[in-house]
């Protein structure tokens, strides 16, 4: 009999719908992956487990009880369910064993805390999972599955029977995954069951016993780990997802070169990789992360360094790192990660001002009506909402039109080269597709485009070319018809 | 990334007709606060509250609070902090009284050897905060620290007292048609930064700084130099004041740094909340120092205590930084 059952789970957000029916089944001492891409609905389902998000229909079951209908997080910690999410929030610069009893207490002795006692209570708790790290050692110092091991043994007090890992491996090496399977299976012996979330095809074999494939909100199949092979699993994932909307772009533009990136590494990219993007085209950058996609894309941002290779734009060097060089070589970015990137507490007017400012050589500005009346007009042409939003802070927007704000922002720089780093992060369907709109008219302007993104889809329908960068190095560059979301996850994940 | 996709509702915003009076408060209640104070006292002490000899003493002895509340606001600005004012202020009273009075030097040379040390001064916290990278408040704590030491050097820890040129004493307690002169200082002050910030694209870069350092970066904005330039600001703006509270009392102590620094941060936190509610500003900061000190000459008159001010000025801060936190959680739930 399963521990856990979740049954025909509905959840819609607005319009969309999130979850249509899914189940879910959880046996006693196994783990459980629960597999998908971007937007599956694996998030969806764990957040309503957790307490933290309600279905709009669906039943829980944990030993054959149902949780009561509006289940809030404390009923499904008194069924024994517990959660170790992505960050793991610990404490890098805490012991082991501060780590864990920050959250279990302390051992006290006449009301003083006893370092002593507290340390084996927690050498105790690792031990249940056969690890023999000191409770002395610092969390900085450890690798990631000896911190997810801490994380999992912060949560495994005597009454916790299912737990789940939220995402909790960026990438791990081979040897790391098997001391994480130790543990787990450690634990599994006494009792206790894992869901293993994540979107890594191949981190779930050797690791889980079974698995569950998400698409779109609803369950593709449930299979034993050791019956299938990494191509049925992406058969599943990819037979399942949605079709691109619009048309896809299909001839590259005749022009010479814009940018010409040359033999640059650094970071998880350990072999070096050269390419050239054209007015015109829109470059992808994609593979999974940890893959060095991101690192790559920070570097052509002008945001972070490598530690080897050039970058020209128009045959001029471009120095790594030095945003203002790249600012007047005509490079503009647009990140998905808007706490880095925009203005949230300024008016809108003053978040879309900074580029144009640096480029007038005025020192008095015009007036304010000037300005919001400039403003607003742009944003209207826009379809930014709500209208005349030009003096409401920037938080008051939507996710969708901050990132459209920010994407005008770049465009005010007049841009020669557009570099895009995961910039639907976050952005819904129809946000989506206006961004995606916005993109390609400035391809179609001689704009060169570089869009970073771990969204396979996004590439495949926006992009003229993809490089697939995976185990540290250029996996491969599709174009035309090679130019499939199922090509492109065969390359991502193809072992080195 | 891993994210699901963030199906965000739209903000709800009410049309700005609804949000009027609102508004109309949160900007201006610190201004109507001072014209409820005056009016006030006004009433219950007719014969000596609404003078013009009380209103001058209230606009001239806080003018070099003012100006040093003023010389606060571009740190703040670009995200930073300088502890160092009172500090600043206190070297700059010394230097200049001990040139004058022990030195004998003219008061114009004074002042142009007073406002270089403070550039210098202001150089140097910029240069730690925004070039070697040192918090900004620890290392002014530092520096402010050294200043009183430097202060009490050039005054061998003592006040000091002495004759100084007419004209120089004119320069802080004259008047012009009854207003007096230090007000108009504080005025002119004020407007210059206050076009500095909102009409200049210096002042607008500073400001997007201290918005999010790291999207100014991403923009291609000049942090480091704008940060450093800020505390060269303050290191003047204090020298400033410090001159100015020279030209006024005629005297110098090297040890009023703190009694200085805290009302003139008050003030500025106090100012925060009002004109452009949630930014340092240069109206809302004066206004606060004047709101502070005609509510606390008022209550003097009715024979509070000389403590007085300093429950006055804490309380107030308390109250305002109380209220605008309240009111914005309030809006927010409207959004």
């Amino acid at each position: 009999m399963s521990i856990l059952e979740l049954r025909d789970m509905h959840k819609r957000y607005g319009g969309a719908s999130a979850l249509a029916g899914v189940d879910f089944a959880l046996q006693p001492a196994e783990v459980h992956a629960l597999l998908g891409g971007n937007g599956a609905g694996k998030s969806t389902l764990i957040k309503i487990l957790a307490g933290v998000e309600r279905a709009d229909s669906g039943i829980i079951e944990i030993h054959g009880k149902a949780l009561p209908q509006r289940h809030r997080p404390y009923d499904v910690f008194q069924a024994g369910v517990r959660f170790v999410h992505q960050d793991l929030a610990l404490f890098d610069e805490l012991s082991i064993a501060e780590n864990i009893a920050l959250e279990t207490g302390y051992a006290r002795r006449r009301g003083l805390i006893d370092y002593r006692r507290t340390e084996q209570i927690v050498q105790q708790k690792l031990a249940r999972m056969d690890s023999s790290l000191a409770p002395q050692t610092l969390v900085g110092r450890l690798s990631q599955a000896e911190k997810v091991i801490v994380a999992i043994a912060r949560v495994l007090d005597r009454e916790a029977r299912i737990i789940v890992l939220d995402e909790v491996t960026a990438s791990l090496p081979s040897p790391e995954a098997a001391r994480l399977r130790g543990a787990l299976k450690a634990a599994q012996t006494r009792g206790v069951s894992f869901i293993y979330v994540t979107h890594r095809i191949e981190e779930i074999f050797g690791l889980c016993d079974q698995v569950t494939v998400l698409a779109n909100g609803r369950r593709v199949a449930t299979d034993r780990v050791d019956a299938i092979d990494r191509d049925i699993v992406i058969s599943w994932i990819v037979g399942h997802e949605k079709g691109v909307s619009s048309a896809k772009l299909t001839t590259l533009p005749e022009a010479k070169e814009r940018v010409s990136v040359r033999a640059v590494c650094g970071g998880a990219l350990h072999k070096p990789i050269s390419f050239s993007v054209r007015p015109g085209e829109i470059l992808g950058l994609t593979g999974l992360i940890g893959s060095g996609y991101h690192e790559l894309s920070m570097w052509l941002a002008g945001l972070a360094i490598p530690a080897a290779g050039a970058l020209l734009v128009d045959n001029v060097p471009i120095r790594f790192g030095w945003r203002r060089d790249f600012e007047s070589a005509g490079c503009q970015v647009v990140l998905g990660d808007r706490a880095a990137s925009a203005f949230a507490d300024l008016f809108v007017r003053e978040n879309l001002y900074p580029i144009r400012v640096l480029r007038s050589s005025k020192v008095i500005l015009p007036s304010l009506a000037f300005e919001r009346n400039t403003a607003n007009k742009l944003l209207s042409r826009n379809n930014v909402r709500p209208p005349k939003c030009a003096d409401m802070p920037l938080r008051a927007l939507s996710g969708g039109n901050q990132q459209k704000l920010l994407f005008l922002r770049a465009l005010e720089g007049r841009p020669r080269l557009l570099v895009l780093v995961d910039p639907t992060a976050g952005v819904d369907v129809g946000g989506r597709q206006e961004l995606y709109q916005m993109l390609r008219a400035q391809a179609a302007h001689g704009v060169a485009v570089i869009l970073a993104s771990s969204d396979f889809d996004e590439v495949e329908a926006e992009a003229h070319r993809v490089l697939v960068l995976g185990a540290g190095r250029l996996q491969a560059t599709l174009s035309g018809a090679d130019l499939t979301a199922a090509r492109l996850m065969v390359e991502a994940h193809r072992p080195s | 990334m891993t994210a699901e996709p963030d199906f965000d509702k739209p903000a709800v915003v009410l049309p700005p007709t609804t949000l009027y009076w609102g508004r109309l408060s949160a900007h201006y209640g610190l201004v109507l606060v001072f014209i409820i104070v005056v009016v006030g006292f006004s009433l219950a002490r007719p014969e000596s509250y609404p003078t013009v000899v009380n209103l001058q003493t209230i606009a001239s002895t806080s003018a070099v609070l003012a100006v040093l509340a003023l010389a606060a606001v571009p740190p703040l600005i670009t995200g930073q902090f300088d502890l160092s004012i009172g500090f600043q202020l206190a070297l700059a009273q010394s230097v200049g009284a001990a040139l004058i009075i022990h030195g004998g030097l003219s008061p114009a040379v004074a002042a142009l050897v007073v406002l270089a040390v403070g550039l210098v001064v202001g150089a140097i916290n910029g240069a730690l905060v925004a070039y070697g990278g040192l918090n900004a408040f620890i290392t002014t704590l530092a520096t402010g620290i050294l200043l009183q030491g430097a202060s009490q050097l050039v005054t061998n820890g003592e006040a000091i007292y002495g004759r100084m040129p007419d004209w120089w004493l004119a320069v802080g307690r004259g008047d012009v048609l009854d207003i007096p002169l230090p007000l108009i200082y504080v005025a002119l002050l004020t407007a210059t930064l206050w076009v500095v910030f909102e009409y200049t694209t210096w002042g607008r870069q500073s400001l997007a700084i201290g918005a999010n350092p790291r999207a100014a970066v991403l923009v291609g904005l000049p942090v480091k130099i704008r940060i450093f330039q800020s505390f060269t600001i303050t290191g003047l703006l204090s020298a400033a004041a410090g001159l100015l509270s020279v030209c006024i009392l005629g005297s110098a102590n090297p040890n009023v740094g703190v009694s200085y620094m805290l009302p003139a941060f008050a003030a500025v936190f106090l100012g925060a909340t009002s004109i452009t509610p949630g930014r340092f500003n240069a109206w809302g900061t004066v206004i606060a120092v004047y709101t502070l000190a005609a509510g606390i000459t008022g209550l003097q008159q009715f024979g509070a205590p000389f403590f007085i001010e300093q429950f006055f000025n804490g309380a107030a801060l308390l109250l305002a930084i109380a209220l605008a936190k309240w009111a914005g959680r309030h809006s927010a739930q409207l959004s």
